[in-house]
C-alpha cells in the first residue's frame, strides 16, 4: 500500500508540475470569478512522540486547484504538541508556504499556529474533538519590503470520530474568521470533511473528501478536495 | 484506497468540476482597486452594477471627436457604439455627446453583456471599501476623484468613511464622513485638497436627501461668505459631486469642506464648541447645574483643543452664564466685551433671511482664536432654510427666528445692538442681500445642477419627486415674500 502511494505521489507531482509549467502564465481575469473548483491535497509527514506529553510533526504538503491540474501551493509544517492530560492538549506549529495568489505569481509566506484542543469520549467508539486555533501569516515575508501583508485567523473546528478495527470515520466542520487590519473581522471560510484516519505498520492515514466555502463573498468559491495524508510515526524508544 | 477515489471521483463528477462565472461587480483587491471594466485616459469608469450603466465624467468639449487611451480586460473584447475598441490604444469614438446613453457591450469567453455608458460633467467620486459603512467606526476605504476636465489627474487618497448626521440616518440615502489617511491602517491621519478648495484632513458628502432643492445649505454658507465685509465669516465651501460606493451609484453629493483646526487655521490658543442638541442649554435660556468635566456639556461639544488632550470650557462657561443668567447690568456692560456683536448680528441677519429653524441651539458653533479674541458665531448645516423646516416642510415667511439670547440683546440693547442690528440690515439690502443678488446664487446653483441632468437620475435612484424647475419658483417666491416682512420688521 505504501509502495502504491508513494509511486501514486510520484507521478502525480510530475504530472502537475509539468502542467504548471505550461499553465502558469494563463492569463486571469478578475471579471471571471472561479465559483466551483476540485483540487487534491497531498501530505506526507513524519511524526516523533518523545512521551506521553510531547510530540513533534514535520509534513511537507502539496495542494493543487483548477480541476486538481495547477499547484496552488507547496508547503513545510512543522508542529509541535503538548498533551496536558486526557482531555486537553496544547499545539504550536510553523508553515512555511510557496503559494500562489489569485494573479498567478508565487510568494514566500510564513504562518506560525498556537492550538488548544479538548477531546472526550461520548462511548467506547464515539469521539468528540475541539480544536481553536489562532494563526498569523506574513505574505511574501522575503521581499523584505517594510509593508508586508499580514493577516490572522480565528478557527474553530468541531470533529466526531466512530472509531472501530484499525479505522476511524470521521466527520468535521471548521469555521474561519479572517482579521486583516484594512477590513473589519469576517467569517470567511467554512470547511467541512468526511474522512477516515486508518493505521498500517508504524504509518497513520487519513483520506478525506473536503468542502470549502468562501463566507462573505458575492460570488464565494465552492472548493471540493480530496485531503491524502501520510504520517510515518516514530517513538522514542525506538 | 481505490474506494475513496473512486467516491472523489463520483463527488468531482456530481460537481461538474469547475465553473466559472463572469461578473462585473466583484470584490476589489487588497489594494481597494475594482476589477477594471473600461479606463479612458488612465481614469476608471465608475459602474452601477444594478443599472448595468457606466459612468464617465468629462468636459462636453472634450467630446468632440473624441480621442482616447483606452483600457480593458485583456480577455474582454468591447463593442462601443458599434464601434470596436482596441484595448492599450487610442481610440476614435468620434462626436460624443454629454448625458446620453451609449451602448456597450462586453465579450468575454463568448460571453457577452450589454451595457450603458454615459458621459458627464459632473465630478465623479468613488469609494470602494471591503466593509459596510457604519455610524461609527469608520471603515477604511479608497476614495478616487475624477474631474471633468481631461487632463487633470484623479486624486486618489486612502480614507476613513463612517456615516453621518441624526434624523439624516433614518433615510436610505445616507451622508457620509470622510478622514484622509496615509496609509491602510487608520492610524495615521493625513489631508487632502480637492477641486480648488484648501487642504483639509476631514470631509463630508452630504447627501442632501431631505433637501428639494439641493441647494439650500451650499446657497445659505455662499451667501454668509459674501456678505462678510471686514466682519469675520467663518464658512465651508462645497462641490457638488456624484458618488459612488464599490458597484453601487448613490446619486448626487456635496462634497464639503469639515471644521477643523487645519480648515479654521487655528492655533493652541484657540477653543471651538458646537451646539450638538436644541436644547434650554444650547438657546442659552438655562445655565447647566453642572460644571463641563468632558468634552460634552449638556448639549455643547468641545471640538478644539482636541479633548482627548485637554478639556477646556473656562471662558465659554463665563460667556454661557452671562447670557443665561447674568444680571441685566452684566450682560449690557460685558456681551460686547466677550463676543463680536457684529459677527453676532450677520449670524442673525443670516438666519433671518433664509429663515434657519434649526440654527438657533443645534448647528451653531462658537470659536475664539485666542484669549484675547472675542467669541464669533460659526454656522452649519443650514439645510432646514429658504422656506422648508429640517423635513423639508414649507414654512411661512412671516416669522423670526430668534433665541433667549438674542432676546436678551434686542431687550437689553447693549452696545447700541438694536441701532446696529437695523443699520446692517440696510446696508445689507443694498449689497448682499438684494434680492436679485439671492435670486442669482439659486439660479445659479439650479443651472448648475439643471447642466448635469442629475436630479431624474437621482429621482430613479431614491424613488423621490424632486422638481428644480418648481423648487427654484417656490424659493424665489418665498424669498421675494420674505424679504417684504423682513424690511418692514427691521424698518
Amino acid at each position: 500500500m505504501k509502495k502504491k502511494l508513494t509511486s501514486y505521489c510520484s507521478s502525480y507531482i510530475l504530472t502537475h508540475f509539468c502542467a504548471f509549467l505550461f499553465f502558469s502564465n494563463t492569463s486571469w481575469s478578475q471579471e471571471i470569478v472561479t465559483t466551483r473548483d476540485i483540487g487534491v491535497w497531498l501530505n506526507i509527514g513524519v511524526n516523533y512522540k518523545f512521551n506521553k506529553h510531547w510530540n513533534i510533526a514535520l509534513t511537507p504538503s502539496l495542494r493543487t486547484f483548477d480541476n486538481a491540474s495547477k499547484i496552488k501551493s507547496t508547503l513545510v509544517d512543522l508542529e509541535v504538541d503538548y498533551r496536558i492530560n486526557k482531555n486537553f492538549k496544547l499545539g504550536a506549529g510553523g508553515r512555511y508556504d510557496y503559494a500562489r495568489k489569485n494573479d498567478f505569481t508565487f510568494t514566500n509566506d510564513i504562518r506560525y499556529s498556537l492550538d488548544i484542543e479538548y477531546k472526550t469520549n461520548f462511548s467506547e467508539k464515539f469521539e468528540f474533538k475541539y480544536r481553536m486555533r489562532y494563526q498569523h501569516k506574513y505574505i511574501n515575508l522575503f521581499t523584505f519590503n517594510p509593508e508586508v501583508e499580514e493577516n490572522s485567523n480565528f478557527r474553530n473546528r468541531l470533529k466526531m470520530s466512530y472509531n472501530f478495527t484499525k479505522h476511524s470515520l470521521y466527520f468535521s466542520a471548521e469555521l474561519f474568521r479572517k482579521y486583516e487590519y484594512y477590513q473589519k473581522p469576517k467569517f470567511n471560510n467554512l470547511r467541512i470533511s468526511l474522512g477516515d484516519e486508518f493505521k498500517i505498520f508504524k504509518s497513520e492515514i487519513d483520506i478525506a473528501i473536503a468542502y470549502e466555502r468562501q463566507l462573505n463573498n458575492p460570488y464565494p468559491l465552492n472548493f471540493f478536495f480530496l485531503n491524502l495524508s501520510y504520517c510515518f510515526k516514530l517513538k522514542k524508544n525506538e | 484506497m481505490s474506494k475513496y477515489l473512486i467516491l472523489f471521483l463520483i463527488l468531482v463528477a456530481f460537481s461538474s468540476c469547475k465553473k466559472q462565472k463572469i461578473v462585473f461587480d466583484s470584490i476589489a483587491n487588497d489594494q481597494f482597486e475594482l476589477s477594471l471594466m473600461l479606463r479612458l485616459n488612465g481614469k476608471d469608469c465608475a459602474f452601477d452594477s444594478k443599472l448595468k450603466l457606466l459612468k464617465y465624467s468629462i468636459d462636453e468639449s472634450a467630446l468632440m471627436n473624441f480621442s482616447t487611451f483606452i483600457e480593458f480586460q485583456k480577455i474582454a473584447t468591447i463593442q462601443f457604439n458599434n464601434i470596436s475598441l482596441i484595448n492599450n490604444a487610442i481610440n476614435n469614438l468620434g462626436d460624443l455627446e454629454l448625458n446620453k446613453v451609449y451602448d456597450l457591450t462586453i465579450s468575454t469567453n463568448g460571453t457577452s453583456t450589454k451595457f450603458g455608458i454615459l458621459f458627464t460633467d459632473i465630478p465623479i467620486i468613488q469609494i470602494v471599501t471591503h466593509d459596510e459603512i457604519l455610524n461609527e467606526p469608520k471603515s477604511l476605504s479608497k476614495m478616487t476623484l475624477n474631474y471633468p476636465q481631461f487632463n487633470r489627474p484623479s486624486d486618489i487618497n486612502w480614507t476613513g468613511i463612517e456615516l453621518r448626521g441624526a434624523t439624516g440616518l433614518k433615510f436610505d440615502k445616507k451622508s457620509y464622513g470622510i478622514g484622509i489617511y496615509n496609509d491602510r491602517s487608520l492610524e495615521n491621519p493625513s489631508s487632502a485638497a480637492f477641486f480648488d478648495l484648501n487642504t483639509n484632513k476631514k470631509w463630508i458628502l452630504n447627501g442632501m436627501f431631505i433637501d428639494k432643492s439641493k441647494i439650500r445649505n451650499k446657497v445659505s454658507f455662499d451667501l454668509w461668505k459674501s456678505m462678510a465685509g471686514n466682519i469675520e465669516h467663518v464658512n465651508v465651501e462645497s462641490r457638488y459631486v456624484e458618488v459612488f460606493v464599490n458597484h453601487s451609484a448613490k446619486g448626487l453629493y456635496v462634497l464639503t469642506e469639515k471644521y477643523t483646526e487645519q480648515q479654521l487655521n487655528l492655533d493652541q490658543q484657540a477653543v471651538f464648541y458646537e451646539g450638538v442638541d436644541n436644547s434650554d442649554v444650547t438657546e442659552f435660556k438655562v445655565y447647566p447645574s453642572k460644571k463641563p468635566t468632558s468634552a460634552e456639556w449638556e448639549g455643547w461639544e468641545q471640538l478644539f483643543p482636541e479633548p482627548s488632550q485637554v478639556i477646556e470650557w473656562t471662558d465659554f462657561e463665563n460667556l454661557s452664564q452671562l447670557i443665561a443668567k447674568g444680571t441685566d447690568s452684566d450682560f449690557k456692560n460685558n456681551i460686547g466685551q466677550l463676543i463680536d456683536l457684529d459677527n453676532v448680528i450677520d449670524y442673525y441677519l443670516l438666519l433671518n433671511i433664509c429663515y434657519g429653524t434649526d440654527n438657533l441651539g443645534k448647528n451653531w458653533h462658537f470659536l475664539k482664536r485666542s484669549p484675547a479674541a472675542k467669541f464669533q458665531i460659526v454656522p452649519w448645516d443650514l439645510d432646514g432654510s429658504w422656506g422648508r423646516n429640517p423635513v423639508a416642510t414649507p414654512l411661512g415667511y412671516a416669522a423670526i427666528a430668534s433665541n433667549h439670547f438674542y432676546r436678551r440683546l434686542e431687550e437689553l440693547n447693549p452696545d447700541n445692538y438694536n441701532a446696529r442690528l437695523k443699520q446692517r440690515w440696510l446696508e445689507l439690502r443694498s449689497t448682499a442681500f438684494l434680492e436679485t443678488n439671492i435670486s442669482n446664487l439659486f439660479n445659479d446653483n439650479f443651472e448648475i445642477l439643471e447642466q448635469y441632468k442629475i436630479i431624474p437620475f437621482e429621482n430613479n435612484l431614491w424613488q423621490t419627486d424632486i422638481n428644480l424647475i418648481s423648487e427654484q419658483a417656490y424659493m424665489n417666491n418665498w424669498l421675494t415674500n420674505r424679504l417684504i416682512f423682513l424690511d418692514d420688521y427691521f424698518n
